[in-house]
């Protein structure tokens, strides 16, 4: 599981963004706002990972049980790929 | 996930202005202009190979542009002269639009072609904004020192609009094509563009042709025409854009520095030194196009130590204590850069903004 070619992520003045770049912009104009979890889930999701290595950067990063980091990666993947984000 | 682009903005300025980060920058890519526009701040010919030779390259732009990104600019415009001049413009626009930034052209349309169209819709920017100096060729004529700038840009208009690229129309009113002006905010409405008005025009920056002075409106018939314009946005229709007095160089920080009556310490009401930046075609850094100082060093420096030297000199420029205590200070467009111009001095009023402010300030039924 991989998020699609053709976005970056910028923290700008404490906000994380993703931004399309290049050609991507032709199919998406805008900008997505990513919490800070998100935002590192995000980063891991640029490499192809499944979603017990999302669950382990979460669990690594935050001190939270494991089923609270269960929902929120698998909450944030609906999310992507609800917006059509995800590599297919 | 999902917030309003202007809320996303604000949020991000005013962090941005409690961190010292720029946000905002203007690369003006070239003094070079095939118009000679009357009202022009910045115009060389376009064959001027004196500043040709003192052009930034673009390997230059480029790393500057990274630099600008890493030290946190988002929204980047690039302007000029006539961006579309540089042969090499198509290289800098292409590194550019894969490094992260909300890009912006602003163009007189006049050169564009529907190659240019077709390479540019496959790698869009954020916008493209074109002013229009004329509802006819007569006008343009007369504001331009051409005839075919008028069907040229409606030509780049409509090319940039039916390829799907987001497209602004502008135009900056002087004496010459006043009277043209509801011609032109109709070319806007039958293509249902944003439509936005430099109302300011400021004395030259740098030696050229140009008469800014001898243009531009006097306060009393720039005054008629923002009531003018006030009427137009009353009587919009629900699908109409609302016509915006806009600025030709200052950084747009949406609401946060522009309340009326907001009397802030610092002499800077816009963004310009302290969350934006402008890079001049022969690479100094300055807080906007107005001015052309403080400067600093980009290419020398690294842009992020000439942005906290440029910081730094910007907090030095005294505020106008004769402006702060006016009476009609929240109906004046005053600011360190336009006090430069119009009175060679930061501390001096102007009297061009000061009797615009006074007629702003008086109630008509």
């Amino acid at each position: 599981m991989k998020v699609k070619d053709g976005f970056m992520l910028r923290e700008v003045a404490g906000q994380w963004l993703v931004i399309p770049i290049g050609e991507r912009v032709v199919e998406f104009n805008g900008i997505i706002t990513l919490s800070e979890s998100g935002a590192l889930l995000w980063k891991a999701m640029e490499e192809d990972v499944d979603e017990e290595a999302l669950v382990k950067v979460i669990l690594g990063e935050y001190v939270i049980d494991e089923a609270t980091a269960r929902a929120d990666v698998a909450g944030f993947i609906t999310m992507i790929n609800e917006r059509d984000l995800l590599d297919a | 996930m999902a917030l309003n682009l202007t809320k996303l903005m604000e949020g991000i300025y005013a962090q941005a202005r409690e961190n010292g980060s720029p946000v905002n920058a203007n690369f003006e890519l070239t003094s070079r202009c095939n118009l000679k526009c009357k009202m022009c701040y910045v115009c060389r010919p376009v064959n001027d190979q004196d500043a040709k030779s003192q052009e930034l390259t673009a390997k230059q732009w480029i790393q500057l542009a990274r630099e600008a990104r890493d030290a946190g600019v988002l929204t980047l415009t690039l302007t000029g002269g006539e961006v579309f001049l540089r042969q090499d413009f198509k290289e800098i626009y292409e590194a550019l639009a894969r490094m992260g930034f909300i890009l912006q052209i602003y163009t007189n349309g006049t050169i564009i072609t529907p190659d240019i169209v077709k390479w540019l819709s496959k790698i869009p920017p954020s916008r493209v904004s074109i002013t229009l100096y004329g509802g006819s060729a007569e006008t343009c004529a007369n504001v331009t020192g051409y005839a075919y700038a008028y069907d040229r840009m409606l030509r780049a208009v409509d090319l940039l609009n039916n390829a799907g690229i987001l497209t602004e129309m502008k135009t900056t009113v002087i004496r010459d094509n006043i009277a043209d002006f509801d011609s032109i905010y109709q070319l806007a409405q039958d293509r249902k563009l944003k439509f936005g008005i430099v109302n300011y025009v400021s004395p030259r920056r740098e030696g050229s042709f140009s008469d800014p002075e001898g243009c531009r409106l006097s306060p009393s018939e720039l005054d008629r025409f923002e009531r003018r314009v006030k009427q137009i946005n009353r009587e919009r229709r629900e699908n109409e854009e609302e016509v915006a007095l806009d600025d030709a160089v200052a950084h747009d920080e949406g609401p946060l520095y522009k309340q009326a009556g907001e009397h802030d310490a610092k002499a800077f009401r816009c963004a310009a030194g302290s969350t934006g930046f402008w890079i001049t075609w022969d690479g100094k850094m300055t807080p906007c196009g107005l001015m052309d100082k403080p400067a600093t060093d980009p290419v020398q420096q690294g842009v992020k130590a000439a942005w906290e030297t440029l910081k730094q000199h910007c907090r030095l420029i005294p505020t106008c204590e004769t402006c702060l205590q006016c009476e009609y200070y929240s109906y004046c467009d005053s600011c360190p850069g336009r006090l430069l111009t119009e009175s060679g001095c930061y501390t001096r009023p102007a009297p061009y903004l000061c009797e615009t402010a006074r007629l702003r300030s008086v109630k008509i039924d």
